[in-house]
């Protein structure tokens, strides 16, 4: 099972979804009131339907692939709870662009979560691109995962991580 | 602004330093959990090449940052000791500036980078699919025709693509060039970027901007997409670029993945456009540079210290006239310098009998002694192949001479056929088709005769092992490109090629070279180039009328005529 961590702590260690449940094509699977997470097209086809189906206790997400344009969801922001983007394999590095752009050129602020190909290598960049949750590749330790945002205690450059609310962060880890 | 004319070598902070010993220490935690199995092959790949270390044909080969080619004598005593304790007492020096070690132990290796980070250096991200060492002209501060010297620039582009968090997995390699000069010696129009720095009519800097150009399977010569950016953009609009190749580059096919694919497939007008458009949207923001940081960092670095001398060395005026070997040297390997009574010298590392580019530790040791006491210290290495000194005393020219001859570096070569460029080759890389090396000596015998390759004039020769063109074959005045056919190693040869071919005001143009025809087995290229030479010798119209010159004149065909027509 993936594990899902901020960068302050384990946020869920046994399904590493923090309650959050995939739409793959089965609406009948997803109760009312969930935590839903929408493919791009589905989200931009249906999103009223959704948002009438979770209510006001659940909550809608999109999962977006390498290829997806987050301007596509700029206007929708405010409808969202999280945002996955996903890493068929860590060197497809288009996932650090999208989340660069949703943070500063769109202004979202919720959960940014790193899916797929996630491993400890990576995390600090994804964490200065914007990222604030990572679902771990199975075979990740966690520990070391956790120290891996350490890895630099400093940085040259201006990136997207400093949108990021930290407080709420270790609030939620 | 402040003067930067003088700027030589930046000198780390201790938040340089920092950065640069945090990257040794999740290196060799990478390594050490890869040696332990907790990491795999295929996943350790990615991170050690962003670490310079590839796994060659015999051993791993560990290639070492030489930002912008400028190195001290400090760093250059640490490439020989590290030379003898780790390696087999032998380095290389590539055609980006950089320094390789071709025989490293795996587990040794974050000891080696633990080693060089003592002296301020580093080999983070001089490979894999990410931005690359950024290079320049190796006459940067010195040449006449400098309009504004690059180096406080190239530092700029170094600290911010170091460890940029949205550009570390590229669809594939990404080589900046920055050129501040009227003529190019940065190659800047076969880069991924090519950047010409230059001055409007109010004396203020800016940018010439050049995507897409490059060598490889596709060479390219780049589109200007920005006559003149103002400099407080210039990383604002190199993550502009970065950010639209990142979307949009290819990644379906690695030899398409290069950003001048994407140029070319999409138009260099279209492609300008959504640069623009990702410029509109991310200008003045937090990555506009301001005057303070640029002038702290310009203030980090070293400056030479000049003395008020006349314009030329009586001494050395006599002793040319009564040394003629003296004064060949001179001609070709002493070269103008924008201070009276100084010149900058290039040390030739293309002797017979050695690979173009190797260097032992104890030449080491000697040639930053000879730096020490010639050149204040500092040295540079040029994507020639070769070593420049910058700021010598034109009275001290005979003497640095002397001890230059005594080491075999002074071989009055350079821009001649002689000075010939070559990649390791299938001696040394995995990658290469053919063998770049051997063919190199056998071209350097054949032309061994100084009066002769003074007589043929500027040439420049090169050669690639594969159609990576590491060798830069497609700017070579004659190109020789290792192919293999039916698992026999095969040499296909271009002419017409250049780096620059002409200077028009302060705009260079670059030429790819053409190819003549069917390839020519190894033991036959000394020949087929003598044919080409002895061609065009009997085509030029004047001395100075360059090979590259009598090319642009007559096209190929008389010399495919006569190269085909010996060889049946």
């Amino acid at each position: 099972m993936p594990k899902l961590i901020n960068r302050y702590g384990v946020v869920d260690a046994t399904l590493g979804t923090n309650g959050w449940v995939e739409y793959t094509g089965d609406a009948g699977a997803i109760p009312a009131g969930a935590k839903v997470l929408l493919p791009l097209t589905e989200f931009r086809e249906f999103s009223g339907t959704w948002q009438k189906h979770v209510g006001s206790n659940g909550a809608l997400g999109v999962r977006l692939s390498p290829a997806d344009d987050p301007a596509l969801i700029a206007n929708d922001l405010e409808k969202l709870a999280l945002i996955a983007i996903e890493f068929p394999a860590f060197t497809d590095g288009r996932g650090y662009s999208t989340a660069t752009l949703l943070r500063e050129r769109y202004g979202y602020i919720g959960e940014l979560r790193a899916v797929g190909d996630v491993q400890r290598d990576q995390l600090f960049l994804l964490s200065r691109a914007g990222f604030t949750t990572f679902a771990l590749r199975d075979d990740q330790n966690i520990e070391k995962s956790l120290a891996a945002f350490n890895d630099f205690t400093s940085y040259y450059q201006h990136a997207a991580h400093r949108f990021v609310d930290d407080r709420a962060l270790a609030l939620a880890a | 602004m402040t003067d930067t004319h003088n700027a030589r070598m930046y000198q780390y902070t201790a938040f340089d330093q920092r950065i640069v010993d945090e990257r040794v220490a999740q290196f060799r935690d990478q390594t050490e959990r890869h040696l332990a199995g907790e990491l795999s092959a295929d996943d350790f790949r990615v991170l050690r090449l962003q670490n310079g270390l590839y796994i060659q044909r015999h051993a791993p080969m560990l290639r070492v940052a030489i930002p912008y080619g400028l190195v001290n004598t400090k760093q250059v005593r640490m490439f020989a000791h590290v030379a003898r304790t780790y390696d087999r007492g032998y380095a290389h020096f590539t055609t980006r500036q950089n320094i390789q070690f071709n025989w490293p132990e795996l587990g040794r290796v974050p000891d080696i980078l633990a080693e060089l980070a003592t002296v301020q250096m580093h080999a983070i991200q001089t490979s894999g699919n990410c931005i690359r060492n950024t290079t320049t002209d190796q006459f940067a501060g010195v040449a006449p025709d400098e309009v504004v010297n690059p180096l406080v620039w190239a530092e700029i582009i170094r600290q911010w693509s170091t460890i940029h968090p949205e550009f570390a997995y590229l669809p594939r390699k990404f080589k900046i060039a920055i050129s501040g000069s009227t003529k190019d010696r940065a190659a800047t129009l076969v880069h991924d970027i090519g950047l010409v720095a230059l001055k409007d009519d109010a004396g203020h800097i800016g940018f010439r901007v050049i995507v897409g150009g490059g060598l490889g399977r596709t060479p390219i010569v780049g589109t200007v997409i920005r006559e003149f950016l103002p400099w407080r953009h210039l990383i604002t609009y190199l993550e502009a670029v970065l950010r639209v190749y990142n979307r949009l580059g290819r990644r379906d096919n690695k030899y398409k993945a290069r950003i001048k694919i994407l140029v070319k497939e999409s138009t260099p007008a279209q492609f300008a456009e959504w640069v623009e458009a990702e410029f509109e949207a991310t200008q003045n923001g937090p990555t506009l540079l301001s005057q303070s940081e640029v002038d702290l960092i310009a203030a980090r670095f070293t400056q030479p210290v000049y003395k008020d001398l006349p314009a030329d060395d009586a001494g050395t005026v006599t002793f040319a006239a009564a040394h003629d070997d003296f004064a060949r040297w001179q001609r070709r390997n002493v070269h103008a310098h924008r201070v009276d009574g100084y010149a900058a010298v290039t040390l030739s590392l293309k002797r017979i009998g050695v690979p173009p580019g190797d260097i032992t530790a104890d030449e080491l040791d000697r040639v930053a002694a000879l730096a020490d006491q010639y050149n204040q210290g500092e040295l540079r290495v040029t994507h020639e192949q070769n070593l420049v000194f910058s700021d010598v005393e034109i009275s001290q020219l005979p003497a640095l001479y002397a001890e230059l001859k005594a080491l075999g570096m002074a071989t009055p070569n350079i821009g001649l056929i002689g000075n010939i460029i070559a990649c390791p080759g299938g001696d040394f890389c995995d990658l290469a088709n053919a063998v770049s090396i051997p063919v190199a000596a056998s071209i350097h015998e054949r032309f061994e005769s100084l009066d002769y390759q003074f007589d043929i004039g500027e040439l420049d020769l090169n050669i690639s092992g594969c159609i990576n063109a590491c060798g830069h074959h497609h700017v070579g005045h004659i190109g020789i490109l290792g192919v293999d056919k039916h698992d026999e190693e095969w040499y296909q040869i271009t002419i017409g090629g250049a780096q620059t071919l002409a200077v028009d005001g302060n705009r260079s143009t670059a030429k790819i070279g053409k190819i003549i025809g069917p390839s020519f087995a190894r033991a036959d290229v000394p020949d087929v180039i003598e044919t080409l030479i002895q061609t065009y010798l009997s085509l030029r119209e004047r001395d100075d009328e360059r090979f590259v010159d009598v090319v642009a004149r007559t096209g190929i065909e008389p010399f495919k005529e006569r190269v085909y027509a010996e060889a049946n």
